[in-house]
């Protein structure tokens, strides 16, 4: 999934503070186990809209994403595996926050592949 | 002993009655302690004075005293008026004061007996008047909604005018002009006389009012115009100094007169919009002539004569419009002579009245191109700011319907005649051709109480009327003006009570209502109270869509689960207050319909309280259900299912198995994806409505149609901050998406509207944070925005009145919402809320509709010239090689990157008059004579430089029958073609379809100098582009329907 298709031009703003953490995490889509990378993310507000929010990083965009009730935390679920570069934050609509280079996939800790469950869905590119 | 004398009379506002019996007490404001200067109490003439010690009230710095009173009721207790807000500063001893008292402060105080006053053009009381000053009545104390007879005459019982007129509920003839420029028209004809005819015939002249009831007098006023006038007076003439205050475009140049000017030497005269009540501190500006040009000119005043006549405007520079005349001396070297704010020493034409008007070129106004027929706006209402009066054809029970004959309107022949408005019932345009006698309503008297008055040339405020008070009887009703024997002669002029056509009798009605007098939804309720609580149950497993920011690319997005509690608000009906258990629910109906609210996201189900309470009252059981922040498309429909089979629990036999769901935002899709559901999973459910309320469209490329199409309405405002639009990929094809259109465009089945709102949000239809789409820094509005945008009571309004009438429609079978629904009426309370702001746009389409082209297929250069009815056996459609480049039929996204359809239309341009696109009909179908209407979907192009300049555009649509008979009809007469609404963040502005409806039967009615279309034998249909020399535009769903 790309973002180039955005008709509109994005609103980008460098946030100046964030703090970010990521892991794997197992999650059940249609019932079924799914190894995801999840990013979650401090720092901004991340307001509740109509639209859906969407996290990029170096372009690669999440499948999902939950903000907190009070918007104070995004928590974004990676099914293709993003390998580094610049977080993106924003909604359908465009990237509203940007912070450069931060994101390095060699920092995210790994689940121990022997306890996972059997027919999981991989990551794409992991 | 050093005194000071101040004194002055009190009279009731309505009626001019002095007010006996008032305790006065009169102040000196100071900067610390304001003086008490004396107490009067007011004689029989509502007169009083009093004598003060000038030691009183004499401070430090102070000469002379600044002025106010408090004025209590004959107990000296109950205080009705403080002038606190009004003070007379620096007053001279010897003051007079004339202090006028509403009816409603006055209370027990207020006179008895028949009130009838004189006023004159600054709304004080007179006694005497000049030539040329209006000569405005107002009485009060007379018999609630009763017609009386005002009757004018001179000092030799000559009759100069006789109006009839109808009291309103409190027993009032509402303030209105009786000679609006009194001496400067001859009374008993139309001949034509100039401003020194007219003070050579009537200075020095008495003359007297009378009021009448069933021809007996019951009251009289007497007036008089001095012999030596000595007021300003600033009028419209020819160059003869006839005096002429309108005019057709172009036939005349602009020329003022003006005499007896205050001040000698150079002045300006300038040329300005129209103003009601000009005060001084009011800005102004000159209006902007054809070619760019201020109008403005000086004029040399001489001592001597102190009078000028000058032309402001030539006759091709003014634009049909309302305009008057403001003249300042002008001093050399004072640059702030120039400035654009109103003085105390400016000489305007008129307060209240118009200076001048210029009209439209009469037959061009026509509806019926060609054809002259007298079908006009008629029925309306006063209101307090320009343009002073509405056309409108709804009235909520209990209000006042006035009347007003648009000088524009007026046959030329018929100008400064007697006229006399009939109120009936609504009739076709066959029944009018069966029959064209008049029945004024016998609640209004019958034919003997018809209110006549005569016409004038000049504003329409002139020629405004009261003509039902308290409306109560629900119907619909035309209007007639009957011009009868055409007699300009009040005395002379007789009603035929028949309406002639042709001729000048003017009708509102036949080819739709004149007006209606309607229970308004936004108000209406059938139940006086409803009962409320919350409920929360456990938690829940709800599936719903995972990955869904781009669905569009794959419908079979997958699912995730989450735990939910199941937690709601819910209205129901009640028979008392306080209610607050689903069993006290009313005992008047076996059971009630359900509605079900779905919030969005950020939203809460708490903020729609109003919505819910007024939809109880209504008859529902109405709830609006918790959803979690971030749940989705499906997850939201799955718990409108819950809550459903919630709510049937509940109430049990008592809740019905008819329902309506309605969300906004999120919700708004969620509720369409909640109809598919119900269809496709088998539950049960009779969803008789779905509303979607400024909705989402990225779950999926939903369609609300086929096996599960149901009635679908659409609320969605052109100033949406948060779904403003943007666009997605399917099957490769860039779609337009997240607007609230895609999902109108799509649905099928089932009869469908759109309410587009100009200035409506996002969020304001919610109590709770409303404004986040305005002020959060993610908003796609910008501060230009700002002052477009509606206010929340209107927001409130609009969802309140929609929803009722479309719930009441398909849930509760009432067609008498129908006409709101299809564009028709705009309910009263939405007129009129924010200050007169709202403007809404309504698309429809039925089920059953005959599509004549609704330009979807596959598109090629020549698509265009086959349509929908005519298959692509041959060409069908044509433009007689006329417009500039051939149309395109397309998606509308492709050809207008503003237009945000799911559909594809035809795009089209014109540059000349004569231009036009036929559509034939195939002789399988020529036969439209069972269809109620025409319709089709219509918008200005969004970035187009022949469209006029913030301005609607028009058209004409002709039908042709097999005979080669042709009928046009101007489409602007029906349903505006408005300007796009155009947004600070020029990307969001949208180019919005809105359907025009046209009753088939305009082209069966009497018109003079047109022909009659069979409508069983109809063989073409044409747009023509004959109003408006240059255009572009884009059509879509051209059809006939009911």
């Amino acid at each position: 999934m790309n973002k180039e298709f955005f008709h509109f031009p994005r609103l980008e703003a460098v946030a100046k503070t964030m703090n970010w953490n990521a892991k794997e995490i197992l999650k059940d889509f249609d019932g079924k186990p799914h190894l995801l990378v999840r990013l979650d993310l401090r720092g901004p507000a991340f307001d509740h809209r109509a639209l859906e929010p969407i996290v990029w990083v170096g372009g690669v965009a999440s499948r999902c994403v939950e903000l907190s009730d009070d918007g104070t935390e995004a928590k974004a679920y990676f099914d293709t595996s993003p390998v580094g570069g610049d977080i993106e934050f924003g909604y359908e609509d465009g990237v509203v926050y940007r912070w450069g280079g931060r994101f390095d996939v060699k920092d995210v800790p790994r689940l121990d592949r022997k306890k996972l469950p059997q027919k999981l869905k991989m990551i794409d590119g992991w | 002993m050093n005194t000071f004398k101040l004194s002055g009379t009190v009279i009731e506002t309505e009626s001019g009655h002095p007010v006996p019996g008032l305790f006065i007490k009169a102040y000196d404001k100071d900067m610390i302690y304001d003086d008490l200067m004396g107490t009067a109490t007011t004689n029989e003439d509502g007169y009083f004075s009093i004598l003060s010690e000038v030691s009183d009230y004499r401070d430090f710095f102070e000469v002379n005293p600044d002025i106010y009173f408090k004025i209590y009721g004959s107990d000296q207790k109950r205080l009705i008026m403080d002038t606190k807000h009004c003070i007379r500063w620096n007053a001279d001893d010897g003051v007079v004061f004339n202090l006028k008292a509403d009816r409603e402060k006055l209370g027990p105080d207020h006179p008895e007996g028949i009130g009838f006053i004189l006023l004159g053009d600054d709304g004080a009381p007179r006694s005497e008047f000049e030539v040329g000053e209006p000569l405005n009545i107002g009485v009060a104390g007379l018999a609630s909604q009763t017609a009386y007879t005002l009757r004018l005459s001179n000092n030799s019982g000559e009759l100069l005018f006789e109006e009839r007129r109808i009291t309103d509920i409190e027993g009032t003839l509402p303030s209105a002009s009786i000679w609006p420029q009194l001496g400067l028209d001859d009374p008993n004809s139309d001949e034509p006389i100039t401003l020194d005819q007219a003070e050579e015939r009537w200075a020095g002249q008495e003359l007297r009012i009378q009021l009448l009831k069933n021809e007996k007098v019951l009251t009289e006023k007497s007036l008089s115009i001095p012999p030596v006038l000595t007021r300003p007076l600033l009028v419209g003439t020819d160059s003869d100094g006839i005096v002429r205050n309108g005019f057709v475009a172009g036939e005349a140049e602009a020329i003022v007169s003006g005499v007896r000017m205050p001040f000698t030497g150079t002045a300006r005269l300038y040329l300005v919009p129209r103003q009601h009540n000009w005060q001084p501190g009011d800005r102004f500006r000159p209006v902007s002539l054809a070619n760019g040009r201020p109008a403005f000119v000086d004029v040399n005043i001489d001592a001597e004569s102190r009078r000028f006549r000058t032309t402001v405007a030539a006759a091709d520079e003014l634009a049909p419009g309302a305009y008057d005349f403001i003249i300042r001396r002008i001093r050399y070297g004072y640059e702030d002579d120039e400035d654009f704010v109103l003085r105390a020493a400016d000489i305007v034409g008129y307060r209240q009245l118009t200076g001048l008007v210029i009209r439209e070129e009469f037959m061009a106004s026509k509806f019926v191109l060609g054809g002259c027929i007298n079908k006009q706006e008629i029925s309306g209402r006063t209101i307090p700011g320009r343009p002073y009066f509405r056309f409108t054809n709804v009235f909520p029970v209990g209000s006042d319907v006035y009347g007003a004959l648009d000088p524009t309107a007026i046959d030329p022949g018929a100008q400064g005649k007697m006229v006399a408005l009939y109120v009936v019932n609504h009739k076709t345009a066959a029944q009018w051709n069966a029959s064209t006698a008049l029945n004024h309503l016998p609640v209004l008297g019958g034919n003997p109480a018809v209110p006549k008055f005569k016409t004038q040339t000049g504003c329409i405020n002139y020629n405004d009327r009261l003509l039902w008070p308290n409306a109560t009887d629900i119907g619909e009703y035309d209007i007639v003006a009957d011009f009868g024997n055409n007699s300009a002669n009040a005395a002379t002029f007789v009603t035929d009570a028949s309406y002639d056509h042709p001729g000048p009798d003017m009708l509102d009605g036949a080819s739709s209502v004149g007006f209606r007098v309607v229970n308004d939804p936004t108000t209406y309720t059938t139940f006086n109270h409803a009962g409320t609580f919350d409920y929360t149950d456990p938690a829940q497993t709800i599936t719903d869509d995972d990955n869904s920011w781009d669905p569009y690319k794959d419908q079979t997005a997958s699912t995730e689960t989450q735990s939910v509690a199941i937690t709601a608000r819910v209205y129901f009906p009640a028979d008392s207050a306080g209610q607050t258990q689903a069993s006290q629910i009313s005992t008047t109906q076996l059971s009630y319909p359900m509605f079900v609210f779905v919030h969005g996201n950020g939203h809460s189900y708490q903020g729609y309280n109003y919505l819910l309470e007024h939809m109880a009252k209504n008859g529902f059981i109405a709830a609006a259900i918790y959803i979690p922040g971030g749940m989705r498309g499906r997850g939201r429909a799955e718990l409108c299912f819950k809550h459903i089979d919630r709510l049937n629990t509940t109430f049990g036999t008592k809740a019905a198995n008819n329902i309506a769901i309605m969300g906004h935002s999120r919700g708004a899709e969620g509720v369409v994806i909640a109809a598919l559901r119900n269809q496709s999973q088998a539950l049960g459910h009779n969803i008789n409505a779905v509303i979607s309320l400024a909705p989402t469209d990225h779950y999926g490329r939903h369609t609300l149609g086929g096996t599960a199409a149901a009635p679908y309405l659409v609320i969605y405002g052109s100033m949406d901050g948060d779904v403003a639009g943007g666009t997605s990929t399917f099957g490769g094809n860039t779609i337009p998406a997240k607007t609230g259109f895609s999902l109108y465009d799509r649905a099928n089945g089932a009869f469908k509207s759109m309410v587009f709102v100009y200035g409506s949000t996002h969020g304001r239809y919610t109590t709770v944070s409303p404004d986040t789409d305005i002020t959060s820094w993610w908003t796609k509005l910008t501060t230009a925005d700002h002052p477009t945008l509606l206010n929340q009571q209107a927001h409130q309004y609009i969802a309140k009145s929609y929803v009722l009438a479309f719930c009441r429609q398909h849930l509760l079978n009432e067609p008498e919402w129908a006409g709101m629904l299809q564009g028709e009426w705009v309910p009263p309370a939405v007129e009129v809320v924010d200050s007169g702001k709202v403007k809404l746009f309504v698309q429809h389409l039925d089920a059953n509709a005959k599509i004549v082209d609704n330009f979807e297929g596959t598109h090629d250069a020549n698509s265009w010239k086959f349509s929908t009815l005519g298959g692509n056996a041959s060409q069908n459609v044509t433009d007689g090689g006329s417009l500039p480049t051939p149309p395109d039929e397309e998606k509308l996204v492709d050809v207008d990157s503003h237009s945000p359809h799911d559909t594809s239309g035809l795009h089209l341009r014109w540059d000349n008059q004569g231009d036009t696109l036929s559509f034939d009909i195939p002789s399988a179908h020529k036969d439209v004579s069972n269809y109620d209407a025409i319709c089709f979907r219509i918008t200005q192009k969004t970035v187009s430089g022949v469209n006029p300049v913030n301005a609607d555009q028009d058209l004409y649509l002709k039908m042709t029958d097999t005979a080669n008979l042709s009928r046009a009809i101007k489409v602007s007469k029906f349903t505006s073609i408005p300007p796009v609404h155009t947004r600070g963040n020029s990307q969001y502005t949208k180019s919005a379809m809105n359907t025009v409806r046209i009753p088939l039967h305009v082209w069966e009615i009497k018109v003079a100098g047109t022909q009659i279309v069979d409508l069983e034998e109809l063989a073409e249909l044409s747009f023509y582009f004959g109003v408006h020399s240059t255009g572009e535009v884009e059509i879509d769903s051209v059809a006939f329907t009911n």
